[in-house]
């Protein structure tokens, strides 16, 4: 299946990039699958989502083995997972994130109120100030990357700042 | 991208603090998983289901692939292209096209070109209705947007993003819509109603030119929302 992802890049630095993050990654996504999916097949669909999507970004990925990159990964595979419940049915949205809270908690680091913060927001939230501020990317590319629409992606930004600065007034 | 001040408490935070948070709580969640993992198991057939998907990512791809080799070729032919461009209109428009495809579930703008990206212009609205105010901004290196919002709570987006052929600009509406051509001065525009959202509507427009898509959506008089994009300005 590896070969199905490198015949769709084009150049050797984007098909070396692929094969480092899928290597030192897929056991990760598998085992961020198993969290949220039972099926083996379940899970090999959302970790083939969460494939597709690096491959379209790639080129945006500019060293494959950093923190960042591994930061990346967690959430594509992740929000792939809560795409595919949420497909699925029978799970509300309110249900879902509290899954994803259970499943990957994000620890406080304890060095100050903003990381505090950015630590203690709901999940959906997070991902996308991780994916604005820690990845830099646009609304339009955190589109892509979560499947959601350019509008839905500005307006959950647009919340997620807003509960940021609730819990930043609620620390002093 | 730009080291805007923006207010998120009393106190002032300013994007580098923002993306410095980001990293401390990254550390953080990354210690919190396991360092071994068990080996992952796949089986060897691949599950028809991801077929659908593995289709409408070809299709992008054929996109970005597109726009790359066109842009090999604008580096071989650009200096022997310049004189043409810069005295035959004609000839420069043959270099730049906006197509959009269907599919099923959204509208995709794509965008091909054979000339260097333009320098990146800044836009405003020149005019909004009194009853709104500006709630939000964001903008990065190619692309920003705006909310505003009204104290009855309604609200709306204007969004522009300087696009080249490795991204493309969507529509998706929520369910059912229709779609009309209308005008933004000298340029067509396509305006969707969403009719799963009463009274949604949203406009999208491109500026060849400068390589800038343009999209307002809101719940408001299509009247209204046409004259908020023909206020369109540069900063």
């Amino acid at each position: 299946m590896l070969q199905i992802y490198l015949d769709t890049l084009d150049t050797a630095e984007e098909k070396d990039r692929f094969l480092l993050i899928y290597e030192k990654y897929r056991d990760l996504m598998f085992y961020i699958a198993r969290k949220y999916l039972s099926s083996q097949a379940d899970q090999e669909i959302a970790v083939d989502a969460a494939l597709y999507s690096i491959v379209e970004i790639i080129f945006k990925i500019n060293d494959p083995l950093s923190s960042k990159t591994k930061n990346l990964v967690v959430l594509i595979t992740k929000n792939k997972c809560l795409n595919f419940l949420r497909k699925r049915g029978g799970t509300s949205e309110e249900e879902l994130i509290e899954t994803s809270e259970r499943t990957l908690p994000v620890p406080a680091p304890g060095t100050d109120e903003l990381s505090d913060a950015i630590a203690s927001l709901r999940d959906p939230y997070r991902d996308i100030i991780f994916l604005r501020y820690l990845h830099g990317y646009s609304t339009a590319e955190i589109a892509k990357i979560l499947d959601i629409s350019r509008d839905a992606a500005i307006k959950r930004l647009q919340r997620a700042k807003r509960e940021l600065k609730q819990l930043l007034e609620e620390y002093r | 991208m730009k080291n805007r001040v923006e207010i998120v408490s009393k106190k002032e935070y300013c994007t580098k603090d923002l993306i410095a948070a980001c990293e401390a709580v990254n550390r953080s969640m990354l210690d919190a998983l396991p360092n071994l993992l068990p080996a992952a198991v796949v089986s060897d057939v691949f599950p028809a289901s991801v077929k659908r998907h593995h289709i409408r990512f070809v299709r992008t791809q054929r996109a970005h692939r597109i726009g790359r080799s066109v842009a090999a070729v604008v580096l071989a032919l650009l200096v022997s292209l310049s004189a043409i461009l810069t005295v035959n209109a004609s000839a420069r428009d043959a270099f730049v096209r906006w197509w959009k495809e269907v599919w099923e579930d959204r509208i995709v703008y794509f965008f091909e070109t054979e000339s260097v990206k333009p320098q990146k212009v800044r836009y405003a609205l020149g005019w909004v209705p009194e009853r709104f105010e500006l709630v939000d901004e964001d903008e990065s290196d190619t692309s920003a947007y705006y909310v505003y919002e009204s104290e009855t709570g309604e609200s709306f987006v204007f969004y522009y993003e300087q696009t080249d052929p490795i991204n493309f600009t969507e529509y998706v509406p929520l369910g059912d819509y229709s779609h009309e051509t209308v005008q933004i001065l000298d340029k067509t525009a396509d305006l969707y109603s969403d009719k799963s959202i009463d009274g949604n509507l949203t406009v999208i427009w491109v500026d060849d030119e400068k390589h800038y898509v343009f999209c307002l959506d809101a719940i408001m008089e299509r009247d209204t929302l046409l004259k908020i994009a023909e206020s369109v300005i540069t900063k």
